[in-house]
C-alpha cells in the first residue's frame, strides 16, 4: 500500500469528530487513571504507566495538531484568506471560554487535593503510633527478659550434660518451658539437634552468618521472630560452653510464642505503624502523581477543547468562507459560482439563496450574451446588407449628426463619410463643397423627422451636373438616434442621361422616318416647277420662282442634311470589329490635318499600346469628330490640339487611354453633364451632334468618355477602350464616367 | 529538584513544575546521585555433579532516597538475571540457559529486622542488620544449567545483571522513580568468558 495514501487515510481518520471523540477517549481514560489511582486498585497499578505514556504520546500528538493548525490559520490571516480572521476570532473566544473555566476548576482541585492527602496525616496520630510502638516494644521487652532468664537456664543445664546433646534432653527441656522449637548448633551453625511442638515441623530457623558471628562473640540474639510460624514468637540464640569439648561452644536457640493477646496486640501495632509509615512517606509521591494525573485530565482537556474550537470554528466559518469567495467571484464576473449546500439552518439558508442569485445571474449573463450575440449578427447582417446596397445610406439623429454611413454613399457623394461619423450633417457641407446642395436639402426636413420625404438633388461638382434622388424616414426610437432618419439616396444621373439618349434616338428615328421621306417629292416638286415654269415666266416672276425653288431646294438639302446626322446618330450599325493599332490610326487620321492651317498638332503615343478590338470606320469617324469639335471650339485660330495616348494597368483592366485637348473656350460648367447630349453646344458653329455621336461609338466599344475643363484653359477628353481580351464593364464605365 | 518541589508548593502551579521535572528532573537527580551504583565484584561458574552452579558477589549501594523508603515500610525488589550462552561460528549464540531470581527486602519496624524473601519459593531470612541482609543478598548461589546442557570443549559465555525493579514499587512512587535517577539502581550487564 502507498504511504501517501495511507498517510491520507490516516488524516481522513484523524480529521474532523473522530479526533475528538479519539481525544475524549483518551480523556475519560485519563479520569479512569485518576479514579484508580484515588482506589489504588491492581488494575490501575498495572496500567498506570501505560497510560501514562499513551497520555503523554496523545498530548504531544494534540500539541503538534494544533501548532499546525495555529500555524496554517496564522499564514492565513497573514495571506488574508476570506474567514481566516473570524476563524481567529472564534477559536480565540472558545479557548477564552474553555480555558479559564477549566483553569480556575483546575486550581481549585489541585488545592483541595492536596488539602485532602494532608488531612489524612495527623502528627497527634503519628506520635500515638510512635507510642504504641514503644509500649509495644516495652511490653516485648519485660516478657523478653523473662525469657532471657530461662533460656539462661537451659545453657546452664546444657553446659553440665555430660550424658550428650540429644534430642530427648531437648525435648524434656521445651515441655518445660513451653518453647515452640530448641535447637542446638555447634559453632559453626550446623544443626546438632531439634525439638519441635509441631510434629510437622523437621528444620528449625537458621543462623545467619550475621547471628552466627555475633553469637560466637560471646552475644545472646534476641528477637521477634514473626516469619517461621503464624503468631509472633520470640527467638533467642545464646552461646554455651559444652561440657564434652571444652574449645568448643555450642549455641541453644529458643523460639517462644507470645501470648496469644500480647502477639495480637503487637502484631496490630506492627502492620498499624509500617502501613502509616508507608503512606506518610508516600504522601508526597502521591500527591505528585495526583497533580500529574490533574494536570494531563487539564491539559488533554484543554488541547481538546481548542482542537474543538480549531474543528467548530471551521465548520462554522466554512460557509462563511465560501459565501465570501462566491461573493468575490461574482463581483469577478464568474456567476457559474456554486456553493456547497448548506446545512437546514441560517447559513444553510444564505447558502442556498445565494446559489438561488448566482443561477438567476448566470441564466441573465447567458440571455445578454446571446442577446448581444444575435444583435452582433443582426448588426454584421445589416453592416453587410448596407455595404452591398447600392444606394447610398445614411442615418442621422433629430440633430442632424451623422450616425452611420455605408460604403454606396462614400462612393455616390466621393466623400469618406466615415469620417464625419458622430458630427453634424453640415461638417460635410463644409468639408466638401460640392455637397452644399445635398446638405442645404436634407437639413429642412431634420426637423420633422415623423414625415416622410422624397426629393431629386442636383449637384455641381467637378464631374459636372449629378442629380440625386434622396428619400427620407423616420428611425424608430433606439438609444443615441431618438427621432432620427434613414436618408436614401441614388446618383440617376446616368438612368436620367439614358433616357435622354434614348429619347434623343426614338426623335432621331422619327425624324428619319417622317421628314426623310416627303423631303424628295417635294424637291422634286421645286425643281419641277422651275424646270416647267421658269422659261414660261416672265423675268421678273421667273427670277422669284427661281430664288424660291432654290430657296426651297437649298432648304430641303439642309433638312436633309440634318436628318442624315439624326439617323446617322440614331442608326445602330452593325459593327465590324478587328484588331486595330489605335495608334496608327490616330496617325493616319491626323496625316489629314497636318499642314492645316487652323489647327496646330501636339502628338504623343504610347508605342506599348497595345491594339483595341474595334470598328475601323466608326473609330476613324470618332477621331475626324474630335478634330473637327476641337476646331470648331476655337475663336482664335489656330488651334493647338493635344493628343495623347496611354496604356493603363489598372485594376487588372487594362486598357488603351486617348487624352484628346485643345485651348479653346472649355465647356461651361453647367453644360459639363450634358455636354455629350444632342444639341447641347456652345459652339456658334456646328450640328450639335458631333460629341453624342463621339460618345455613342466610345459606348459601342464598351468603352468611356469623360469631359472636362483643363485648368489652363481649354476643354479635356478621354477616352478608354478595352484593349483585346478583356471585357469592359458598362457598368464600371459608367461608374468612372460619374466620377 | 528540592527547590523546584518547594516552588510547586507554594505556587500551586504545578504544571510548569511537570514540565519541568519531566524536562530537566533527569539531570536534577544526577547531579545529586552519591550512592555507589550495583556492582558485580565477582562471578564464577562451578561444575557439580548434576550441575553447573553460579556464585557470584554483588556490591549493593543503596542511596538515601531509597534507604529513606526501606526504613517508612517501602519494600524494595531486586532482581538478578544470568544468561549463559554458547558461541557458534556462523549464526547467532544460543542461550544455553537463563536464570531469574528475585529478592524482596523488607523493614520491620517493631522487630526491627530486615526480613528478605525469595520470590521464587517464598523462603524467608531476617537480619539484625541492613548490611547483613545485603551481605546475604550479595553472595549469590544458585543453580545455573544442568551439565548435559552444557557442551565441554565450546566456548560459552555469561552474562548478568543485577537491578531494583520499580515496577514493583507503590504506584505512586512509580512515576518519581521512572523520572529520577535514584531510583534507576542496577548494574550494567557484566560479560564473563568461561572455560568449560
Amino acid at each position: 500500500m502507498d504511504t501517501g495514501y495511507l498517510i491520507q487515510r490516516l488524516n481522513r481518520l484523524l480529521n474532523g469528530p473522530r479526533l475528538l471523540v479519539l481525544a475524549l477517549l483518551l480523556l475519560l481514560s485519563s479520569l479512569y487513571l485518576m479514579s484508580g489511582a484515588t482506589e489504588g486498585s491492581a488494575t490501575f497499578s498495572q496500567l498506570y504507566i501505560i497510560l501514562l505514556v499513551v497520555n503523554v504520546v496523545a498530548l504531544i500528538i494534540l500539541l503538534a495538531l494544533i501548532a499546525a493548525k495555529l500555524y496554517r490559520l496564522l499564514r492565513q490571516y497573514r495571506d488574508n484568506v476570506p474567514g481566516s480572521r473570524m476563524t481567529m476570532r472564534l477559536v480565540a473566544v472558545f479557548m477564552m471560554l474553555s480555558i479559564v473555566p477549566v483553569t480556575v476548576v483546575y486550581n481549585f482541585s489541585l488545592d483541595f487535593l492536596h488539602r485532602g492527602i494532608d488531612s489524612w496525616f495527623d502528627v497527634r496520630v503519628e506520635q500515638a503510633l510512635e507510642d504504641s510502638l514503644e509500649l509495644s516494644r516495652n511490653a516485648l521487652d519485660v516478657r523478653t527478659r523473662e525469657l532471657v532468664r530461662l533460656t539462661e537456664q537451659l545453657t546452664l543445664e546444657l553446659s553440665m550434660e555430660t550424658g550428650g546433646l540429644n534430642a530427648l534432653t531437648l525435648n524434656s527441656m521445651r515441655e518445660r518451658t513451653e518453647a515452640t522449637e530448641l535447637a542446638l548448633f555447634d559453632s559453626r551453625g550446623h544443626v546438632l539437634a531439634t525439638s519441635f511442638s509441631a510434629t510437622s515441623k523437621l528444620v528449625p530457623a537458621l543462623l545467619n552468618d550475621a547471628m552466627r558471628s555475633r553469637i560466637n562473640q560471646g552475644e545472646t540474639y534476641i528477637g521477634l521472630d514473626p516469619f517461621h510460624y503464624d503468631t509472633l514468637h520470640m527467638r533467642m540464640a545464646m552461646p554455651f560452653q559444652s561440657s564434652s569439648k571444652l574449645n568448643e561452644h555450642h549455641i541453644l536457640q529458643a523460639l517462644f510464642p507470645l501470648p496469644a493477646r500480647m502477639g495480637g496486640l503487637a502484631e496490630n501495632v506492627q502492620q498499624a505503624y509500617t502501613q502509616y509509615k508507608e503512606l506518610a512517606y508516600l504522601r508526597q509521591p502521591l500527591k505528585y502523581t495526583f497533580t500529574l494525573t490533574l494536570s494531563l485530565v487539564l491539559l488533554l482537556t484543554m488541547l481538546s477543547a481548542v482542537l474543538a474550537a480549531f474543528y467548530y470554528a471551521r465548520r462554522l466559518v466554512a460557509p462563511i468562507r465560501e459565501l465570501a469567495e462566491g461573493t468575490r467571484a461574482v463581483a469577478d464576473g464568474e456567476y457559474g459560482k456554486m456553493l456547497t449546500p448548506g446545512k437546514n439552518d441560517e447559513l444553510g439558508f444564505l447558502v442556498n439563496s445565494f446559489n438561488e442569485m448566482t443561477r438567476r445571474i448566470a441564466q441573465a449573463r447567458d440571455e445578454a450574451r446571446e442577446s448581444q450575440t444575435r444583435l452582433q449578427e443582426q448588426h454584421a447582417y445589416l453592416e453587410t446588407l448596407l455595404s452591398r446596397l447600392s444606394s447610398g445610406v445614411l442615418t442621422v439623429n433629430a440633430e442632424g449628426i451623422i450616425h452611420t454611413a455605408n460604403t454606396a454613399a462614400d462612393a455616390i457623394l466621393d466623400a469618406q463619410l466615415g469620417d464625419l461619423i458622430g458630427r453634424h450633417l453640415e461638417g460635410l457641407g463644409w468639408r466638401h463643397p460640392h455637397l452644399a446642395q445635398f446638405v442645404a436639402a436634407i437639413v429642412p426636413h431634420l426637423g420633422n423627422p415623423q414625415q416622410e420625404w422624397r426629393e431629386e438633388i442636383s449637384l455641381f461638382g467637378p464631374g459636372g451636373r449629378r442629380t440625386l434622388m434622396c428619400s427620407g424616414s423616420a428611425l424608430p426610437t433606439v438609444s443615441g438616434l431618438a427621432q432620427g432618419q434613414v436618408i436614401v439616396f441614388d446618383d440617376v444621373t446616368a438612368m436620367i442621361q439614358a433616357q435622354r439618349d434614348a429619347a434623343w434616338g426614338e426623335v432621331a428615328r422619327r425624324l428619319a422616318h417622317e421628314i426623310k421621306n416627303p423631303l424628295t417629292p417635294i424637291q422634286l416638286s421645286a425643281e419641277r416647277l422651275r424646270h416647267k415654269y421658269l422659261k414660261s415666266l416672265p423675268p421678273r416672276d421667273a427670277e422669284t420662282l427661281d430664288r424660291s425653288t432654290h430657296t426651297i431646294v437649298q432648304q430641303v438639302e439642309t433638312l436633309k442634311e440634318m436628318v442624315k446626322a439624326f439617323s446617322e446618330y440614331a442608326r445602330a450599325p452593325r459593327l465590324n470589329l478587328q484588331a486595330i493599332d489605335l495608334n496608327a490610326l490616330i496617325n493616319e487620321v491626323l496625316d489629314l490635318y497636318r499642314g492645316h492651317k487652323d489647327i496646330r498638332l501636339h502628338v504623343d503615343l504610347d508605342a506599348r499600346s497595345p491594339q483595341i478590338e474595334a470598328d475601323l470606320g466608326r473609330i476613324r469617324q470618332l477621331l475626324h469628330n474630335m478634330v473637327k469639335n476641337a476646331l470648331e471650339a476655337s475663336d482664335t485660330p489656330p488651334t493647338s490640339l493635344y493628343v495623347e495616348s496611354h496604356c493603363l494597368q489598372e485594376d487588372a483592366c487594362p486598357a488603351v487611354e486617348l487624352h484628346v485637348s485643345d485651348n479653346g473656350r472649355g465647356i461651361e460648367p453647367e453644360l459639363l453633364a450634358q455636354i455629350f447630349e444632342p444639341y447641347v453646344t456652345t459652339k456658334p458653329k456646328g450640328s450639335g451632334l458631333g460629341l453624342a455621336i463621339v460618345k455613342k461609338i466610345v459606348e459601342e466599344h464598351g468603352g468611356m468618355i469623360r469631359g472636362e475643363n483643363r485648368p489652363e484653359g481649354g476643354a479635356h477628353f478621354t477616352i478608354r477602350f478595352p484593349v483585346i481580351g478583356t471585357q469592359a464593364v458598362p457598368n464600371e464605365a459608367v461608374k468612372e464616367q460619374k466620377a | 529538584m528540592v527547590s523546584i518541589t518547594r516552588y510547586c508548593k507554594r505556587t500551586s502551579w504545578p504544571l510548569l513544575c511537570i514540565a519541568l521535572c519531566l524536562g530537566g528532573g533527569q539531570a536534577g537527580f544526577a547531579a545529586e546521585e552519591d550512592g555507589p551504583p550495583f556492582l558485580i565484584r565477582s562471578a564464577e561458574v562451578e561444575r557439580g555433579e548434576q550441575s553447573y552452579r553460579l556464585r557470584g558477589i554483588i556490591d549493593f549501594g543503596l542511596n538515601d532516597t531509597v534507604l529513606e523508603a526501606l526504613h517508612n515500610g517501602v519494600s524494595l525488589t531486586i532482581e538478578t538475571q544470568a544468561r549463559l550462552y554458547r558461541q557458534r561460528d556462523w549464526i547467532w549464540d544460543k542461550q544455553v540457559s537463563g536464570l531469574d531470581r528475585r529478592y524482596r527486602l523488607r523493614y520491620f519496624a517493631l522487630s526491627q529486622l530486615y526480613l528478605l524473601t525469595n520470590l521464587d519459593d517464598e523462603s524467608k531470612r531476617s537480619f539484625l542488620s541492613l548490611s547483613a541482609a545485603l551481605y546475604n543478598l550479595g553472595h549469590f548461589d544458585a543453580e545455573l544449567a544442568p551439565r548435559h546442557e552444557v557442551l565441554s570443549g565450546q566456548p560459552h559465555y555469561l552474562r548478568m545483571r543485577i537491578f531494583l525493579d520499580i515496577e514493583s514499587l507503590p504506584a505512586p512512587l512509580r512515576p518519581l522513580a521512572y523520572m529520577s535517577s535514584r531510583w534507576r539502581l542496577k548494574s550494567k550487564w557484566h560479560e564473563w568468558t568461561l572455560d568449560i
